[in-house]
């Protein structure tokens, strides 16, 4: 992706924003780009205990916009991938603390301080948390559940990006179970990326080491060596984001599930 | 025809079911209605004979025609038609006084709702809502329907789970006051 600010997003909540944004942070981190990630769900800080750099808050991304301290002092650096970073939310204000002047601002001093890309963890809904956390970003990454709703509400927030302005706009299908779209008791692929009509990134399967993981702040995608994991696919993504082609592998998409993705990446 | 008393005398509204005799049973039973001032109003399309006849009558009751108004559906300007080369996505409203054309899907959530036709060249899974304004003539044509509800004039039909042919186009129309949908030929 040539976007430099990726807001990552849903409509729906519950979807995986927050675990996707601190995965394909770290993954991205891992390739060598010095990664900023910003949490901006004022009032539901969560990003910081995902990662499991909770303890290490001590300003937060409110502070930095009333003055209260310098940009750097509110980054926390990740130890375990050191081009990585944190710029926390507020978990005492409300939402209405943030301004997208603010945001702006925020986002274009991290990129001109010297980060390759600035992750932006988006709040739910439609409302003004989301125009905020999108109004910096020059990209986005929607991430959809293969269930009607969380599809419909993609469908909504594509709507709402479009009409910002946002021309880079990719797709992750996430928690997706391959034995039930099998059975077809849970929607295809291809049947999310027909209704939706943009580019997918990433697939990613349901897997239960997400919730141990994030519940330890252990990221998956720097722990998980198991090859129909989460991690994997967090990895694979991160490296699209960066550039690479990386096939949609068999150990994303495995038995007949593959053929019905197939068609839509000219059989790579 | 609709009589009425105005200020000025009467008038008389044709409509469509009036005929040559309709009015020379009236001019029989009752010809006062055409002894004072008149003015005539076309509720539809009427056919010259009919408004010939009419006048005849007036004059043969030395009533006086002051004006004939045309018809509304006659004189109504065409609203203008709206065509959009993108996906409508869930949430967004198109609204138009004539015809809608989409060239691209519109999705679940989005909103279609035009006082003419609606052609979605894509698969339609929105609501769309045609002849808005009482246009029981106004159809809705996509490559495949999928919404959950159609609407057409003051007709509401909801989808029966059942999905007709993909393959085909198909139009939904008014028939006897209930929404159809067939494979468009």
């Amino acid at each position: 992706m040539k976007s430099k600010a990726i807001v990552v997003t849903s409509g729906k909540g519950g979807v995986g924003k927050t675990t996707t944004s601190a995965n394909i942070s770290a993954a991205l981190a891992k390739t060598g780009e010095k990664i900023a990630v910003v949490d901006t769900d004022i009032g539901l800080r969560n990003l910081d205990v995902v990662m499991g750099l909770e303890s290490r808050v001590v300003f937060d991304l409110i502070d930095v916009f009333e003055g209260r301290c310098k940009l750097n002092q509110a980054l926390i650096r990740d130890k375990r991938v050191d081009s990585l970073f944190l710029l926390p939310a507020s978990q005492t204000k409300d939402k209405t603390a943030l301004s997208k002047r603010h945001m702006k601002a925020a986002v274009n001093a991290l990129i001109e301080g010297g980060f390759d890309r600035v992750i932006i963890d988006s709040p739910a809904g439609i409302e003004d948390g989301f125009k905020t956390a999108s109004a910096a970003a020059d990209g986005a990454i929607v991430v959809v559940n293969p269930e009607i709703s969380s599809v419909r509400d993609a469908d909504r927030i594509i709507g709402l990006l479009e009409a910002q302005n946002i021309k880079e706009i990719k797709l992750i299908v996430n928690r997706i179970r391959p034995d039930m779209v099998q059975r077809g008791d849970m929607l295809g692929i291809s049947d999310i990326l027909d209704i939706l009509g943009i580019k997918l990134i990433g697939i990613v399967p349901e897997d239960e080491n997400v919730l141990i993981s994030t519940n330890t702040g252990k990221l998956i995608s720097l722990n998980d060596n198991s090859k129909l994991g989460a991690g994997i696919a967090f990895n694979n993504i991160a490296k699209r984001i960066h550039g690479e082609e990386v096939s949609y592998l068999e150990l994303e998409a495995p038995q007949g599930f593959f053929s019905g993705i197939r068609k839509f990446f000219g059989g790579n | 025809m609709k009589i009425k008393g105005i200020r000025n005398g009467m008038m008389l509204s044709l409509e469509a079911a009036d005929t040559v005799e309709v009015i020379e049973n009236i001019s029989e039973i009752n010809d006062e209605v055409f002894a004072s001032k008149v003015s005539i109003e076309l509720l539809d399309k009427i056919s010259w004979p009919i408004i010939e006849k009419l006048i005849s009558c007036i004059k043969e009751a030395n009533g006086e025609l002051v004006e004939i108004k045309p018809s509304k559906i006659a004189t109504k300007p065409r609203g203008e038609t709206i065509v959009l080369e993108r996906t409508i996505r869930s949430g967004a409203i198109i609204e138009s006084t004539g015809s809608i054309i989409i060239l691209g899907d519109v999705n679940s959530g989005a909103e279609l709702i035009a006082e003419d036709d609606i052609f979605v060249i894509g698969t339609l899974r929105g609501l769309a809502h045609a002849g808005v304004n009482g246009n029981t003539k106004a159809t809705v044509w996509s490559k495949q329907i999928l919404s959950p509800q159609l609407r057409i004039a003051d007709a509401v039909a909801q989808a029966d789970g059942s999905q007709g042919d993909t393959s085909q186009a198909e139009i939904a129309f008014l028939h006897e006051g209930q929404i159809a949908i067939k494979a468009w030929k």
